[in-house]
């Protein structure tokens, strides 16, 4: 027996311990670095959160700053995008807005997917009844079309950034809960699993510590495709005046200022349109380079 | 002997796999042959490079494999290797048949079982499709398929497994192929139905005058089937001779390893256990655990139920090792796991120490995992490969608080490491950097960490080559001297339950029909699924096969008659009738 335990031993001993979460974070990293449309999406993703940051601290006027005499301008050496009907400079309010909008596609995905997690992985953990009322409750909310939920959700709550951010959350928690349910599922039967519940582990350590890790990068890929999908609805329902309010620099609130002087003046409602395509974009080529580089199934 | 009659000759056999840059010797210098009408057995532990071999033969190897030049495979006076890939398609099939380890998953679930047949004639002979069908019913009726007309246009989920691997043969041998390969055919079946489809595979044999090459991890299986054996171990052939040569006399020591790994079913047991045995029968032994009629049934659906434990009642005894026998579905995990409410009971109760278990409320149950614990089949999927083993182990201290810091919790992991006959320094180390035997040992590790009474061990021997087994049995009875340990050891092999249990239970269909002493059981059997299942094991002795009649395999497992009443026939024997 010894003889057994010293044969399969050897071999091991000498090297270092091979840490499989190390092992994965490398590999994720060669496929993502391969995948050259994912990568243009990460660069353009952080070209767009240093231009929320800094951007404002470098434009010298006002986003509200009203300039009457200078309306409707062309895009000239002083204006680079031009002004609105009010005269204020388009450049300066693109580039503040472009926190708002990254503010409201990252807070309203980061609570639906915090409900919509917890949610489905309760569901898919306990089963049973429990699962058949969260995931018909699912159905319900998803039976609705997302910006007509939203539309409800702030019509009730009344037109404001915040309000945008909770409705956006509501409707995206049916899609998070219907991704962690299912992975549960699979993970709750692994024998590991059911080791560590032998051990007595209470099933809020399970879920935490096993289940959560296991389940984390379908979850990640939704979040960064959502994104894209939030800052669309919400960008809609500004467009809609339900979100933020007049002079918020909001790109949807702009873009439906500007359809009024779509013929006379088209870059007022063209320039905030093509900002929120930006956007959506890099978050979505992002997101399905993520899904590659973390799907098993795509080795090599 | 002439060149004729040798069917295939395999010779200086060298198989690498490249891995990225390098190349990676899987087999080397590896030479046997088959004579036409005989079997040849490859036995070898995993990894050993014996499937690598014998797909080198059909030349399905994956891409990255490289076959060394100097290498021959010489097939009915043909060389394989220079063989083009139309050519080999040719052969596949037509002069040699392949048959597969798993009968679950080599079929085509979405097409009916006659065709899968026909198909594999049409593709070969040039016949008319009705011919075909014809054909393959003939076969069908040669594996013993019962009412081929019904079955003929059946799906394959509508077969059980040894009926499927029935079907899988029929198609390896569609074509009368002069010889048939089998890798493992029966790993992956119970061992009443390994035994028909081992008697099937000589009887075809007789029929048709076949050559078999047969690859196997059981000295068991190879020793009445095969004429002559070759031994491999890490890729090379370490003996090769005739049957009754390498087990009478063998010369390697990989080779007597082996056949010493192989649970003897004569061996007495030892004086010990006959105590022990003696004090349970006289009394002095206290009762640790009372199973008073458990049941467990889980819903199918939303009328049936399924039954997997109907009504058991059987005591468990201090420091003894009760195993429970019994093939796939007959509940015997289930018991174990309802013991110890991994499942919740249906009815019945668990009596430890006087109080039922089952009216535990959640902390007295956590209370409870501290003295009863459970060791899984897989050591691949217990094992969570995210976390280090200092964590696998430590969990179980951390959940019940178990020691002081990170200081002590390293100390006790590192003290379990080498309680179970691992290093220290692994605590530190991934599970996917241990083999399966060491797997299981870290396993075995964190079900002590709490210091248990009780350990349910769920199959923990069979997804291990022998030799490993071998090695943990011996650990699992020093464990049990050492740590004063109650064992209740399940298992589907009766030949490793007999070496480790002082008392054991059969299962059939979720019921217990015979419970006695390991040596009464295997003296005096009386149920007749007792009966069937031993006379199923494959005993690795030639000689003695020949000798013992078998009970009829082929009858239908559903004549059994599984009794109404638990019976004590003689003292301490308790048979369902």
């Amino acid at each position: 027996m010894q003889e057994e335990v010293n044969m399969n031993t050897g071999g091991i001993s000498g090297q270092e311990p091979i840490n499989p979460n190390v092992v994965r974070f490398k590999e994720f990293m060669k496929k993502f670095l391969r995948n050259k449309s994912a990568l243009i999406g990460a660069i353009m993703i952080l070209i767009l959160f240093m231009i929320a940051i800094i951007g404002p601290m470098l434009t010298d006027v006002s986003p509200n700053a009203q300039d009457l005499t200078n309306r409707l301008a062309t895009p000239n050496a002083d204006n680079w995008f031009g002004t609105d009907h009010l005269g204020r400079d388009i450049f300066t309010r693109i580039v503040h807005g472009m926190s708002i909008t990254l503010r409201v596609g990252f807070f309203s995905v980061l609570i639906g997917m915090s409900v919509g997690v917890t949610l489905g992985v309760i569901s898919g953990y306990y089963g049973k009844w429990v699962d058949t009322i969260i995931m018909r409750f699912m159905d319900i909310l998803l039976a609705f079309p997302g910006i007509l939920l939203a539309l409800a959700v702030v019509s009730v709550l009344g037109g404001s950034l915040n309000n945008v951010i909770i409705s956006v959350a509501v409707f995206s928690i049916p899609v998070f809960a219907r991704i962690s349910r299912g992975s549960t599922l699979e993970v709750r039967q692994l024998e590991y699993i059911e080791a560590v519940k032998a051990l007595g582990a209470s099933d809020l350590r399970i879920i935490s510590l096993h289940v959560l890790p296991n389940i984390l990068s379908p979850i990640i890929v939704q979040a960064t495709l959502n994104i894209a999908t939030s800052v669309l609805t919400a960008s809609g329902l500004s467009f809609l005046g339900m979100g933020a309010q007049p002079p918020t620099p909001e790109w949807g609130a702009m873009l439906s200022d500007g359809r009024n002087y779509m013929w006379d003046a088209p870059h007022v409602a063209t320039i905030p349109g093509l900002a929120i395509v930006v956007v959506v974009l890099a978050f979505n080529i992002f997101g399905d380079g993520l899904r590659d580089a973390l799907d098993p199934k795509t080795k090599n | 002997m002439t060149l004729a009659e040798k069917l295939l000759q395999v010779e200086n056999l060298k198989i690498s796999f490249s891995t990225g840059d390098d190349l990676l010797e899987v087999v080397s210098d590896v030479s046997f042959d088959i004579e036409e009408g005989k079997t040849l057995g490859i036995v070898g532990e995993s990894g050993s490079g014996k499937s690598v071999s014998a797909r080198s033969i059909m030349r399905l190897l994956d891409k990255n494999a490289v076959i060394d030049p100097n290498s021959n495979i010489l097939f009915d006076g043909q060389e394989i290797l220079k063989k083009s890939e139309r050519e080999m398609q040719q052969i596949r099939g037509k002069d040699i048949g392949m048959i597969f380890q798993d009968p679950m998953t080599s079929l085509n679930p979405t097409m009916k079982i006659g065709k899968q047949i026909s198909e594999t004639i049409l593709i070969h002979q040039n016949v008319s499709k009705k011919e075909a069908a014809e054909q393959a019913k003939e076969i069908m009726h040669l594996v013993g398929i019962p009412d081929v007309e019904t079955r003929y246009s059946q799906y394959p989920f509508e077969f059980s497994g040894g009926m499927r691997q029935r079907i899988i043969i029929a198609i390896a041998l569609a074509c009368k192929p002069k010889l048939l390969i089998a890798d493992e055919p029966t790993t992956a079946l119970d061992v009443t139905i390994q035994a028909q489809i081992l008697d099937l595979l000589k009887d075809i044999q007789a029929k048709t005058g076949t050559s078999i090459l047969l690859i196997t991890h059981d000295f068991g299986v190879v020793a009445n089937m095969c004429e002559k054996i070759v031994v491999m171990n890490k890729g090379r052939v370490v003996e090769h001779g005739t049957t009754k040569e390498i087990f009478s006399a063998p010369k390697d020591d990989y080779t007597k390893k082996l056949l010493a790994a192989i649970p003897n079913l004569h061996e007495e047991k030892s004086e010990e256990s006959k105590v022990k045995l003696k004090e349970i029968y006289s009394g002095k032994r206290e009762k640790l655990i009372e199973v008073k009629e458990l049941a467990k049934h889980f819903p199918l659906g939303r009328k049936d139920i399924l039954k997997a434990v109907n009504s058991v009642s059987f005591d468990i005894y201090k420091g003894e090792t009760l195993g429970l026998v019994g093939e796939s579905g007959s509940g015997k995990s289930t018991t174990g796991r309802t013991l110890l409410r991994l499942h919740e009971a249906t009815s019945g109760e668990t009596v430890y120490e006087g109080s039922d278990l089952n009216t535990y409320k959640k902390n007295q149950m956590k209370e409870m995992r501290k003295r009863v614990q459970f060791v899984f089949q897989d050591p691949y999927s217990s094992l969570n490969p995210r976390k280090k083993v200092e964590d696998i182990i430590g969990e179980a201290l951390d959940i019940h608080k178990l020691s002081k810091g990170k200081k002590q919790r390293r100390e006790r992991v590192e003290e379990l490491l080498e309680l179970v006959g691992l290093e220290k320094s692994f605590s530190q180390r991934f599970p996917h950097e241990f083999s399966g035997g060491q797997r299981q040992r870290i396993g075995i590790a964190r079900a002590l960490a709490v210091e248990p009474e009780f350990i349910v061990l769920d199959e923990p021997l069979s997804a291990l080559d022998a030799s490993v087994q071998a090695s943990i049995v011996v650990l699992l009875e020093e464990l049990q001297k050492k740590l004063n340990l109650t064992y209740l050891f399940i298992a589907h092999d009766l030949a490793t339950v007999k070496k480790l249990s002082d008392r054991v239970a059969v299962m059939y269909k979720g019921n217990i029909v015979e419970l006695t002493d390991s040596e009464e059981l295997f003296e005096n059997p009386v149920h007749s699924y007792t009966k069937r299942l031993l006379s199923a094991i494959p005993v690795p002795d030639p000689h003695y096969e020949a000798t013992v009649e078998k009970v009829d395999m082929d009858a239908e497992p559903e004549v059994i008659h599984i009794g109404e009443t638990f019976t004590e026939i003689k003292p301490n024997h308790w048979v369902m009738q």
